[in-house]
Formats: C-alpha cells, structure tokens, sequence
C-alpha cells in the first residue's frame, strides 16, 4: 500500500470515529432515542429481531465475521509487502544469431554502484531496479561526504546512469535519485 | 526465472578508450589454451570475496546419434575429451578478440557430429553494450570454430558473470546508512498493522462464535460471559458511555488533523527533469552550521518546507538583527553550493540575545 493509500484508510476510519462518537452522544443526550427516554445500548427490539431470524442471524453474524477477517488479512498483507518488487534474478535475451545472452540483474546493480563510488564525494550507494526489464524504475541513493562538489556529483550520477543503460541496453522509465550529506567534521 | 531485456545498440562510448591487448590486469598476457588440465588459473573473486565458481575445463558431454541411424547403434568411438577441448581453445581465442571482453571461460560444449554448442561465461568491460558483445562473441566463435575445426556452431549461450568497471575497485561498495524517520506515513503504517491484527483476530472469533452457534455445540469461553447482561443493561447517558463516545469524536478529531495537514517532507526534490532529490534532514543541519558562522549568530534552527518544487528556509535564531543580510546571504551561498534549488524566499527571524553578545 502506498503512503496517499494509507492516509485515505485512516482519513475513512477518522471520519467514522467522529460519526459514530457523535451519534453515541446524541443518543446519550435523547436526541436520536426513538421515543424511550433513556434507552440501553442493546433495545429489547433489536434482540426481538435477532430471536426471529435465528438461525439466519446467527449465520450472517458469522459470515459478517469471517469477512472482517478477510479484510483484517489483506489489509496486513497489503501493509507488509512493499509497493514496488525489486528486479532479481537472470535477464535473459535472444540474440540475433542463435543462443540466449543472460545477465544476472545483482551484477548490473552491483556495477552500477561501483561506478556511483567511482566519483570523489560520493562515499556510499545503493542501487534498487523496479518495474519491467525493457524500461526499469532505477532508484539510487548515495551518501555524500561533507565537502563533495554537488553539481559535479550531479553530472557524474547521470553520466554512471547513462553507462548503465548503454550496457544494459535499456532505457530507465524512471530514475530518482536521494543523496544524503554527511555532516562536517568539526 | 528468466525475464527478457530489450537491448539496444552498441555503445558509441564508453567510460574511457579501451584498453589495447593485453593490457588489462584481469586479462592474460598470452592466451591460454582453455581445458588444458595443466593450467590452473588463479580464480577470481566477486563481490562478496567467494571465488567465482567457474570450472576450469569444459564439460564435454556425449555424441548423439546421427539423425537417420538405426536406433540401438552407437555413434563410431571417436576422441571427444579432444575434440571438445579444441574447440573450446578455438571460441576463447575468438572471444577474446571481442573488443569489451575482459574474461571468457568455456562452461559447456555440447558436440556432435559436424555440429556444436556451446555454453560461454564471460566478463565484460562496463559501459560496453552486453547484448551487442555478446552478438559479436557467437559471429566470432562461430567463424572461428568452423575455420579450425569444422565444426558448425549452432548455439551460443553467453552468460555474462562480471562486468569490469574501469577505474574502480572491485570490492563492494558499501550500502548508505539508513535512518530511520518517524514521520506521519511511518505512524499509518504501523497503525494499519495493528488494525489489520485486530479484523483479522476479531473476525474470526466472532465467526467461530457464530458457526459454533449455529450448530448448537457449547461455545467455549472465548467472550466474557457477561457481556450479554452488559450490553443490555448499560444505558446510552451513563457517564461512561458518554466518555467514551467523546473519546472517539476527540480521536477521530486528532486522527482527521494528522492526515490533512500537510506532511513534513523527509526529502527536497532539487529538479523535477533530473529525479535528484536531496534528505531535508541533512540541507537542515548544512544551514544551520553555515548560519553560525555568522559573527554574534547562535543557537539557529532551521526548517524548510516545500511549496510545490519551490523551497521555504524558515530560520530562527539568536543574534544582532542587523546581521540579518549577512545571515541570508549566507544560507543562499550555501543552498546554490549544495543543490541550486528554487527558493521562495528565506523567512529569518533573529532575536536579540538578552545578556552582551
């Protein structure tokens, strides 16, 4: 799930807490009571109803149950797995003359990391591919040191970025990059 | 399982000029003969410091039958240890004359009669197109195979092992440090995980309860036994009732407020046409020191909000007011230094300290 996913759930369950909270409050204070003046939270028609459907009651109760449980599940399933998968395993492609040429998506990543280290500033990378082979997500964060020239950092994450599609042979749909300073040494 | 890669066209340019033959330090000065039992190569590592698990002599694997033959009858004895290994010194040779291989190691060589395949690991120059070398390995081993031993090549499956980033140690890079952030999304997060929990566990227990029920078996003591007496006897106006209710109207009042008001970014999009971001965190901590270098500036925080791809340094600190052009003017300095980005306007507020500067 996503973060605007998240924050729409939550907004749904605020906006529920309010309604529901208000309605208790209005039945509490008889405005909303239905003619009994000061009635209980289980009325003697709603356990009048429950008793006449019985056994129908008694299995939509359970059904109710079961698919509470069911949106519990797919809610937490949806919560742990992260949006975006990343691309592991061998890229495989048929040449032009018999015989498949294959690339282990960990060695592409790993070398364009290399080659994010290669430039002076940039002390740490991580490299992430998402989405299809043919046009991937490349996420890239780098940790730079205090004192790393920014816009020539700059220059050389594209130009390591470009290396990599040359290689490759793909086009990045996307690419975000996040880079993080280090502090300055006292 | 194996994905297929669009590869594009050979690449005009590379990092740097190829190095001349025999020059790279991964590449051997004079060939060697591959599958010669003699010769053990020093095996390299990967990343990790295991060594690549690469045999040091092809596989050779049986002759077939001859199409047409009766079946039962044995393919004539011939020598295909040798056969084999020829070939394969045939494709190493070849291989290596590729411009951007670095490494090439035979795996399998499938012969027949006239014809043969054959497995390749290679390791190839970054910055060099995969697919593109890779093509021109099989037209090599192709013409070259067939040239010395006749053999026809049918197959070539190349499997690219490493590549070799010029200028650049082979060792790892290490991975940046990752703090974590506790920010409004990493509270939803954790709040929809409780929340999946509890339908999850609510659910079914008010199913098993039903079902159990339904089916007239006793029930055992999962749900408080007086709850039934609770619900039917506790009056909407009693004070606890009435507290509750108020509770959750308060906690769907903070919990509306959180979601809709705007989120703390933890990152600045520097240029939307580059994809560069940079952890607000850090620009931050980099305007803070610049800002306390200004003489009689102290005790400074600053905080920067976004307003679309537009940036907002909001800073406060302690100080002469009169410094205030020489504050601005630093965190401009130091904002074209890091990143150039679009600023809206520098909000600055310097309070004069009460006791002598």
């Amino acid at each position: 799930m996503t973060d605007a996913a998240h924050r729409l759930l939550w907004t749904i369950v605020a906006l529920l807490l309010v309604a529901g909270g208000a309605v208790a409050l209005a039945i509490g204070g008889g405005a909303l009571s239905g003619g009994d003046p000061d009635p209980v939270l289980l009325g003697g028609g709603l356990v009048d109803a429950w008793r006449l459907a019985t056994p129908w009651s008694t299995l939509a109760a359970g059904v109710a149950g079961l698919l509470t449980a069911v949106a519990g599940q797919r809610l937490l399933h949806r919560t742990v797995r992260r949006p975006d998968r990343p691309l592991r395993g061998m890229l495989s492609h048929a040449g032009s003359r018999p015989g498949r040429t294959r690339l282990a998506t960990e060695v592409l990543v790993r070398a364009l990391e290399r080659d994010l280290v290669g430039a002076a500033g940039v002390h740490r990378a991580r490299v992430v591919l998402t989405g299809t082979p043919p046009r991937p997500d490349v996420w890239v964060q780098v940790d730079l040191t205090s004192d790393a020239p920014a816009a020539r950092v700059r220059e050389h994450v594209h130009a390591a970025v470009r290396r990599f599609a040359t290689t490759a042979g793909c086009e990045p749909a996307h690419l975000d990059v996040t880079a993080r300073i280090e502090p300055t040494r006292p | 399982m194996s994905r297929h890669l669009r590869f594009g066209a050979l690449a005009t340019s590379g990092p740097r000029p190829r190095r001349r033959e025999g020059e790279h330090p991964r590449r051997p000065r004079h060939p060697r003969p591959a599958g010669e039992p003699t010769i053990r190569r020093r095996p390299t590592t990967d990343r990790a410091g295991r060594h690549h698990r690469l045999p040091l002599r092809p596989t050779p694997t049986r002759a077939t039958p001859a199409a047409g033959a009766p079946p039962g009858t044995e393919p004539p004895h011939r020598d295909t240890g040798g056969a084999a290994a020829e070939v394969a010194r045939s494709a190493v040779v070849a291989a290596r004359r590729v411009p951007g291989i670095c490494e090439v190691r035979p795996v399998t060589v499938r012969l027949d009669d006239r014809t043969v395949g054959l497995d390749l690991d290679l390791i190839t120059e970054y910055g060099h197109s995969v697919p593109a070398v890779a093509d021109a390995v099989r037209r090599a081993v192709a013409d070259r195979v067939y040239a010395d031993t006749g053999h026809t090549v049918v197959a070539v499956t190349v499997t690219v092992r490493d590549l070799v980033v010029p200028h650049s140690d082979e060792t790892a890079p290490r991975p940046p440090i990752m703090r974590g952030e506790l920010t409004t999304a990493t509270v939803n997060r954790v709040a929809s995980l409780l929340l999946g929990l509890a339908l999850l566990a609510g659910g079914a227990l008010l199913a098993a309860q039903a079902l159990l029920v339904t089916l007239d078996v006793p029930t055992p003591p999962l749900v408080h036994p007086g709850w039934y007496e609770a619900l039917t006897s506790t009056r909407w106006a009693d004070p606890g009732v009435r507290v509750g209710a108020g509770a959750a109207v308060l906690l769907g009042l903070v919990v509306l407020a959180a979601q809709l008001r705007r989120w703390t970014p933890v990152r600045l999009r520097v240029d939307e046409r580059d994809g560069w971001h940079l952890r607000r965190r850090c620009v931050e901590r980099r305007l803070t020191e610049a800002v306390d270098t200004v003489p009689g500036v102290r005790r400074t925080r600053v905080r920067i909000r976004r307003h679309g791809d537009r940036w907002r340094p909001r800073l406060h600190a302690t100080g002469d007011p009169a410094a205030r052009a020489e504050v601005e003017f630093a965190v401009r300095q130091e904002l074209r230094r890091l990143a150039r980005p679009r600023v809206e306007g520098v909000e600055i507020r310097l309070l004069p300290s009460r006791g002598p500067a």
